[in-house]
């Protein structure tokens, strides 16, 4: 129960950090600390709520694979987008 | 889990049938990225397009309502965490407290993102029932992120639904199954289910409301 707490409180405080960093102008540097604020929500939901860090090997496997394919699916499209002239 | 689970045919032990169900419901929400996934794709795009427009945009969202929502979400991944684990130590009554702590937090949610989607209307941002009357500069590009928006947020709504039927019919579940182990394993997937739908919002919330 304690670390169910102890990941809600930062998962708050994670939101208030990234709710008032988006007050502050700092250009490409709103859109990093956004991301990577999602990131570490994401992950701490994975490993604690939805309990990957006590989960056996397959279950992590498939956990991972959709993220592999969505990480194909940007790269593939994106070099096509991203390249255009 | 209990001494004598009741074990379906297909599996060895009570182990293998709880691992199977977790990984059923990890493969269905590796798909279930990928459904996002193509939104998040276009969002992705059309926003390295059109910066200026997408940030525009965005500055007509309500922040409060989204970040209120964002903390309510988190919330209830809370409770439905909890309620797994008040089962596992046997005290009933708390889980099923927690789980329709749950079910309300989901319902406020929806609420709220009701009268998120009323008050744009009101301001003329809906795309597609034909009251579009944004008129300032790149008004095509700004209809077009309403389009992302209505459509990321419309189908996380609809999942967050669908969730709050599968924790309702966890309840009823809770009442009606003798078989606790059973009860344990269901409730366990559904409550994956819950948190991948709270995973969607987390990546959601900032790409479209916080853009500047």
């Amino acid at each position: 129960m304690r670390s169910l707490i102890v990941t809600y409180v930062s998962l708050l405080g994670l939101l208030a950090l990234t709710a008032g960093l988006s007050f502050i102008p700092m250009g490409m540097g709103n859109l990093i600390a956004n991301l990577g604020i999602a990131v570490a929500k994401v992950v701490l939901i994975a490993l604690v709520f939805m309990q990957l860090r006590s989960a056996d090997s397959l279950t992590r496997t498939a956990a991972v694979t959709g993220l592999v394919w969505l990480a194909l699916l940007f790269w593939l499209t994106l070099n096509d987008y991203l390249t255009r002239t | 889990m209990t001494e004598n689970v009741h074990v379906q045919e297909q599996f060895q032990d009570a182990e293998q049938q709880h691992s199977t169900d977790v990984l059923g419901m990890w493969v269905f929400l590796g798909s279930e990225i990928l459904f996002f996934g193509g939104l998040f794709l276009v969002y992705t795009i059309y926003r390295q397009a059109y910066p200026e427009a997408f940030a525009e945009a965005s500055s007509h969202l309500n922040l409060w309502l989204a970040t209120a929502n964002t903390a309510i979400l988190l919330s209830s991944s809370l409770t439905i965490a909890m309620s797994e684990l008040l089962l596992r130590q046997d005290r009933l009554r708390s889980a099923r407290l927690a789980m329709a702590a749950t079910v309300g937090l989901g319902l406020v949610f929806l609420a709220i993102k009701g009268l998120e989607y009323y008050l744009e209307y009101a301001e003329g941002l809906v795309p597609f029932l034909g009251s579009f009357s944004y008129s300032g500069p790149d008004a095509d590009q700004v209809r077009l992120f309403f389009h992302v928006y209505f459509s990321m947020t419309g189908l996380h709504a609809l999942h967050l639904a669908i969730g709050v039927g599968l924790i309702v019919s966890m309840l009823v579940l809770s009442f009606r199954c003798s078989d606790r182990a059973r009860l344990e394993r269901q409730l366990e997937v559904s409550a994956l289910y819950w948190h991948f739908v709270d995973v969607i919002w987390v990546v959601v919330f900032p790409i479209l409301y916080l853009i500047k």
